[in-house]
Parts: structure tokens; sequence; C-alpha cells
């Protein structure tokens, strides 16, 4: 039984001159649900590929439920269920018979699980329905269909959520929290929409141009995005002597356009103004901020310009 | 490698298209023997012209290629396979042996339409003997190995080209121009005959005219066909990036 699933030492993918995955170092443990968070062609994609096996790395390694051998990691691949890009399937068959070809192919005995899976995904009335003429949400479900088969110990999924109306993607988030909750299923999974990622997310990799930037926890995550009072005053000097002796705070940071920043006195910003305003300091302005992930991101990667 | 097998299989007599395919190609079996007969024509012409007539199929066959490994490409299934961690090796050998099983059951209908509407519709003819058939169906068994070649080298194309129409152009180019380009080099070096001989365009057509006794070379240069397109086909296939 090994605690790290996935594990990725400085793996690289270059294409020419290009490097779209640039020495990745990823460790994904058991249980987690591993938020991959990137702009488009930050190099997710590409690095889920390599993890399975659809494109071979350039360089570095792989560790796969601690196998690091070729035939090893092979093998254990047969423990993931995964969506990656768009889900396809064979557009002449029904739901049913694409999952009873892979249920085939993978050596599943037990024939219920191409109907237990379709159950899951809320499939399992679409009959005879060919493929092609499923609807996108449809086909993503059917992709989670057959990334369950057979209960994988680890799921990758890339964008999974794409195209789905917000009834849909609600839907799927229960049935990744389902996974994850009732089976213990690990999840390592990209998303665009990082409002619906932060909903399920326990923690989080950014990448950015190839390499990964920044790996938090949600609780570090939380930490970092927690909501401070900004009070933006003539003296800042004045004012943290103010707010050290009049007012007991000492939890506070001064930032360079003259703004201070506290996560003091959320509930209480009337007696931070007066007290100030009363030792003859000018408020200019005063609000409340914090970051959400998509604000996090954007900052992370230096601004709006470069997402 | 056996499920890999079994899993194509499926799709495969699931699929509309190949029944659509059978039925043509046993329609124009029947449809051979019922003009002979409507011309008198016996038996033993009828099976003895069909042999001039096996170059046609070889140029039919990468349609089970494309319907095992080119559709994959089309579709861009390949990845849910790969990702389970299914050996490339075995894979690709798995969808050659899939695509022979689905041919053999287009050829074993098409011959058993041929034979059938032959011994109804058309008298046996004198030159009709146990020693013509045996010889009929050596030459035969020997054109399904040329076809197996042509099978793998579909494969071989699929694997290396993802858009379907240009895998099909691919595979009559390279049937159609190389022999063409050795003749016009025989003008200049009578050895590039032997180039143009050991074509597999040139070697369906041989076998319906040379003797017996020279039908080893075609087994021959068939199965070297075989290992070649396969050999390439794996190498091409284990490096390849899956979409």
């Amino acid at each position: 039984m090994t605690d790290t699933i996935i594990s990725t030492r400085n793996i690289s993918k270059k294409f020419g001159n290009f490097f779209a995955v640039d020495n990745i170092n990823i460790q994904v443990k058991k249980g987690e649900i591993y938020g991959l968070v990137g702009k488009n062609g930050a190099g997710k994609t590409t690095l889920l590929k390599m993890i399975n096996g659809l494109s071979i790395p350039s360089s570095g390694s792989l560790k796969l439920f601690s196998e690091s051998s070729g035939s090893g990691i092979e093998n254990m691949r047969s423990k993931i269920g995964t969506i990656i890009e768009t889900p396809s399937f064979f557009p002449y068959l029904s739901a049913e018979k694409n999952l009873e070809y892979y249920r085939i192919q993978r050596g599943i005995e037990d024939k219920n699980c191409v109907n237990n899976s379709l159950e899951f995904v809320g499939l399992s009335n679409v009959g005879n329905k060919k493929f092609n003429n499923f609807s996108l949400g449809m086909k993503q479900r059917l992709g989670l269909a057959l990334a369950i088969m057979g209960n994988p110990e680890l799921l990758i999924l890339d964008e999974p959520i794409n195209g789905l109306d917000p009834m849909g993607m609600a839907e799927f988030r229960e049935i990744i929290l389902k996974l994850n909750h009732k089976k213990n299923t690990t999840i390592l999974i990209s998303s665009h929409i990082l409002g619906e990622l932060s909903q399920i997310a326990t923690c989080y990799g950014f990448i950015n141009k190839g390499k990964l930037i920044e790996r938090v926890s949600t609780s570090e995550l939380k930490e970092k995005c927690k909501r401070t009072l900004n009070i933006k005053v003539n003296d800042t000097n004045k004012a943290s002597d103010v707010l050290k002796n009049k007012l007991s705070c000492t939890n506070f940071e001064i930032s360079d356009d003259n703004e201070i920043r506290t996560d003091e006195f959320m509930n209480t910003p009337e007696v931070l103004v007066r007290t100030l305003v009363l030792n003859d300091i000018d408020v200019y302005n005063v609000n409340q901020s914090g970051l959400n992930l998509e604000q996090y991101f954007i900052e992370l990667v230096g601004g709006i310009h470069n997402v | 490698m056996f499920k890999l097998i079994k899993a194509d299989l499926y799709k495969s007599f699931h699929r509309m298209y190949l029944y659509i395919f059978v039925a043509v190609m046993a329609g124009l079996a029947i449809l051979y023997n019922v003009i002979l007969g409507a011309n008198g024509a016996s038996r033993e012409i009828s099976f003895g012209s069909s042999l001039s007539l096996l170059l046609f199929p070889l140029y039919l066959v990468f349609s089970f290629a494309d319907i095992v490994t080119a559709e994959e490409n089309k579709e861009h299934t390949l990845k849910n396979t790969i990702s389970y961690g299914i050996s490339r090796s075995k894979l690709y050998i798995a969808k050659n042996i899939s695509a022979i099983i689905v041919s053999g059951f287009v050829a074993l209908v098409t011959l058993a339409a041929f034979f059938g509407s032959g011994y109804m519709l058309l008298t046996p003819g004198a030159g009709f003997t146990t020693e013509f058939l045996s010889d009929y169906f050596i030459r035969i068994s020997i054109a399904m190995l040329i076809y197996i070649a042509g099978i793998n080298l579909g494969t071989m194309l699929a694997v290396l080209i993802k858009k379907n129409s240009l895998f099909s152009l691919c595979y009559i180019g390279l049937l159609m121009f190389p022999p063409l380009v050795f003749k016009l080099l025989s003008l200049i070096n009578p050895i590039f005959e032997k180039g143009e001989f050991a074509m597999l365009s040139t070697q369906i057509q041989v076998i319906a005219i040379v003797p017996s006794s020279e039908m080893m070379t075609s087994v021959w240069i068939a199965l070297a066909h075989i290992v070649v397109f396969n050999i390439l086909g794996l190498i091409f296939f284990k490096r390849q990036e899956i979409n």
C-alpha cells in the first residue's frame, strides 16, 4: 500500500525547441483531489498525457503507485480511469456497446460493470441511441462512465466539465465528490472553471509556461486568499503607531501605496477608522478584499495580461 | 492479446458497413458467374479466369485496416486503450490479427458465394478436374498471404497517417507507383526488374500465371513484406503521440 499515487521527477516534454512541460515535479497522494490550474497551453494536458502513457516524456521519470519500471507503470495504469480532452467513442455504437467493447478489451469479468457505470453517471436510460447523436453533456458522462468502470483507484480528468451546463456541472461535482468520499478514489483534475474546481479540490498545482510554479493545499490557499481590511491613509508610519499603541493591533502590513492591510477589525472597521481620524490621520479609502482561486491564479502568473 | 482481438471483433461485427461490404462482394461474385453462365461458360472457365481478378481485392483489403485501426485515429479512441496500460506492441499485433480475421470472414462469404453460384449455375467443363481444383486453391491460398501483407501495409499506414482519405490514397499509391518506377528504372538497368517483381501488386498477378513450381517465390516475398511492415509499424506505433 502506497501513500503517493503519482510522482514525477523533472518530467519534461519538448516539441522542437519548445518545452511544453519543463522539469515538473508533482506528487499526488492517496485520497487527494488534486486540481491542476493553468491557462491554455500551460502544459496541463501534456503532463496528464505523459502520466497516462499517451505521450512519451523527453526526459525525467514517472512513478505510479510506487512503480517506476516501464512494464510496472504499464500494469499500474489499469488502476487509472481517464478522461483526456473530449471523450471519444465509436460513433456508430450505443453507450452500452461502447462500454462493452472496453470491458472485453480490459478483461473485466463482471458484465454488470457496464450497466453500473452507466447508472452511476445517469445514462442508463439512453437505450440504443448512437454515440454520434449524444449531446456534449452525455458524451462527458459517458467518458466518466468509462473512466470509473472497473473501480479505478485514481481518476485523471482533463477539463471534464467543459461544455456542461450549470446543472450538469453540479451533477458532475457530486459524482466526483461521491467517488472520493465513498470509494476513496484519488483524483487529478484540470479545469479552466476555477469556481467549480475550488469546490472540490483538496490541493492545487499551478502550472505556467510548462513549469509547476506552486503547490498549495486548500487550507494554505485559504490562508493566502483570506479577506483583509485595506485602509489608505496619508501617513502609514503614524498609522502603524496608532494601530500598535492605541488598538493593540500587530497583525497588519503596509503596502507601497500608503495602504495598510489587516485581517483584524473585519466586522468593526468603524472602530479602526474612528481611532485613526481621532489621531489626526487622514483616511482616504477603506475597503475589504479577498482573493478567490481565479484571482489568486491571476496574481500568481503576474496579472490578467499573462493569463 | 486474445481479449484485444475479441473486443475488436465485437466492435467490427456490430458495424453495418462490414455487412454491406460482404453483401457487395458476395453479390459481385455471384454476378460474375451469372454473366459467364449466360454466355455459356463452364465452371473451369469461371474459376480459371477469376485468377486474373486477384489484383482487385488487393486494392480493397486496406478497408479492413481502416475498420480496425484507422478509425481509431479518426475517432481518437486509441487514447482510451493506451491510457489503460495496454502494451502498444500487443495492441498493434492484435489489430493486425483482428483485421486478418475480419477479412477472412469477408473472403469466406465471398468465396462461398462464388463457388456456390458456380456449382449451381455453370457446367463443370472438360478440364475441371481434382488437379485443376488443387492448383486453383494453392494459388488462392498464396493470394491470401499477399492480401495479409496488404492488410499489414494498411495497418502500418493507419498508424503513420492520421487522415483517412490520405491513408487510403497512400495505400493505393504504394501499390501502384513503385512497380511503375521500377519498370521505368529497368529501362536504364535491367536489375530493377527484380524490384518490380518483388512488389505485392506484381506478385498478385504473377501467381495467376506462374507454374506451380515457382509459386514458393511469391510465398517468400509475401512473408518478407509481412515481416517488414510489422516491424516498421511497431516501431512507429511505439513512438507515436496519441491524441
